[in-house]
């Protein structure tokens, strides 16, 4: 390809804001922005300025769309932010931006592979009692937020989604139960159904936590990097707080940590409890 | 939605930082957060596929990847970098123009009548309470573009075609066509005021 003079790509900042290049263009483009202050400053207010045209032709998806996205994003594991990792959770190898962290960590669990022993104990507590306990904390979570009237319907709608994906993980024929106590009392507990790639996580007992502290939770892989699986919702009157989040993989722990309200990107305080993810 | 909601977002104005803290929320796992950006978001986002890929079921399907992306990917959200929506936006509008262009490469679309038809559809969208707002100024400043420029725009943004395409399609010289979609930008974001 002949060599594009300066002058032509300033003059690319349109084409590039509205995707009208070709992939090697492209590649170039973005080479020339990294050294090209302007140009960056250009593109970004016509990046601004397409999203105006996006927004003037918004358009009401199809019925049923949001209930397909909403659940399935609830199956969808999410990307880590791409950060340093902290010392106390040293990690070998941190996946590269865009890369499949899934990789990441299996490539960790590979090499720490069998070596790693069991050191959590497991419960055989019959998943029907159980589902029940998650149940009715659902139900108190849906019942409190339900005071926001404007979005009510909503929030219903999503309640009964996530009371149709409780029970499918409850009921999963290879659903595991891994429970055990935690340093501030109370217990917590994990559903896992590996095949639905799904965890119910919910936790009884544990002392309410003043305005500006959180109970968050974590998916820590052998290699000892945590990602977020979300806050606990609080609990009100000693009820159960529980969650449904994305299925971790086998040979993970489960771990929940008190951290400041909004939770935090990594782990900054000492686990209360983790429970190994069984095989 | 309301129009405000969206309409002031590229102005880093309130609803900007609610959708930012909104994401930073949805890269924690928090669903509610999610389905709240959902509702502000998945309009313009199906909108602007259906716009480009024209198919329902294939726009529904890109959507759907879309969303999910965001879902998967908000913890890589930089708000220095470009606001909330944008930065949805422009997932959409990559992701709906990789959809149609490995399509090309399958079956060759009709250029000549896509290139006929496309100025029009501007106007044939909806009339939604939500967007309107957004709409009539969004017209009312491709209006005052040349012709030339209106028609390199919508054919670049909304038919999704490369400016090599594009000029093609208008018969003009591709140098010529660069600066028309750049300075047709430039009019319409002084036309719209927008401020990043």
């Amino acid at each position: 390809m002949v060599r594009l003079l300066r002058h032509d790509l300033h003059a690319l900042t349109g084409a590039y804001a509205l995707d009208a290049v070709d992939s090697a263009e492209r590649e170039r483009f973005e080479r020339h922005l990294q050294r090209c202050q302007s140009c960056e400053h250009e593109v970004r207010g016509m990046q601004e300025t397409a999203t105006r045209l996006a927004i003037a032709v918004a358009e009401p998806p199809p019925p049923g769309f949001k209930a397909t996205v909403l659940a399935a994003a609830a199956q969808t594991r999410q990307h880590p932010p791409v950060v340093d990792s902290r010392p106390e959770f040293a990690v070998a190898t941190r996946p590269e931006p865009g890369a499949a962290p899934e990789q990441a960590g299996q490539r960790a669990r590979h090499r720490h592979g069998g070596a790693r022993r069991r050191r959590r104990f497991r419960l055989a507590i019959p998943v029907a009692a159980l589902a029940t306990a998650v149940v009715i904390a659902l139900g108190v979570v849906v019942g409190v937020q339900q005071g926001r009237l404007d979005q009510a319907q909503t929030q219903q709608r999503a309640a009964q989604a996530q009371q149709r994906e409780l029970t499918a993980v409850l009921s999963a024929p290879d659903a595991r139960i891994v429970s055990g106590t935690t340093t501030l009392g109370g217990h917590a507990t994990i559903v896992v159904a590996a095949s639905l790639d799904k965890m119910v996580f919910t936790a009884a007992g544990l002392p309410a936590q003043p305005g500006a502290r959180v109970y968050q939770l974590w998916l820590v892989t052998p290699s000892g990097q945590a990602t977020s699986s979300g806050l606990l919702p609080a609990a009100r009157g000693g009820a159960a707080a529980s969650l449904i989040a994305a299925g971790p993989p086998a040979g993970d722990e489960v771990a929940v940590t008190v951290e400041p309200a909004g939770g935090t990107r990594q782990p900054t305080t000492k686990p209360i409890v983790a429970l190994s993810v069984p095989t | 939605m309301r129009a405000s909601d969206v309409g002031d977002d590229a102005g880093g104005t309130g609803p900007t930082r609610d959708l930012d803290q909104l994401l930073a929320q949805v890269a924690r796992g928090d669903q509610l957060a999610f389905e709240a950006v959902y509702d502000r978001l998945a309009g313009p986002v199906f909108g602007l596929i259906r716009r480009v890929v024209r198919d329902p079921a294939q726009s529904e399907e890109v959507a759907q990847e879309v969303l999910l992306e965001v879902w998967r990917n908000a913890s890589r959200f930089d708000s220095s970098r470009s606001s909330a929506t944008t930065w949805v936006m422009m997932i959409a509008h990559r992701r709906a123009v990789d959809r149609v262009r490995s399509a090309t490469a399958e079956v060759q679309r009709d250029k000549k009548s896509a290139a006929a038809t496309m100025t029009l559809e501007i106007d044939e969208v909806a009339e939604t309470v939500e967007n309107n707002f957004e709409r009539e100024r969004v017209r009312r400043c491709l209006d005052s573009l040349t012709d030339i420029q209106r028609e390199a725009l919508t054919l670049a943004y909304y038919g999704g075609y490369t400016y090599r395409e594009v000029a093609g399609l208008l018969n003009v010289a591709l140098g010529t066509i660069k600066t028309r979609i750049r300075d047709g930008l430039i009019r319409m974001r002084d036309c719209m005021g927008v401020t990043w």
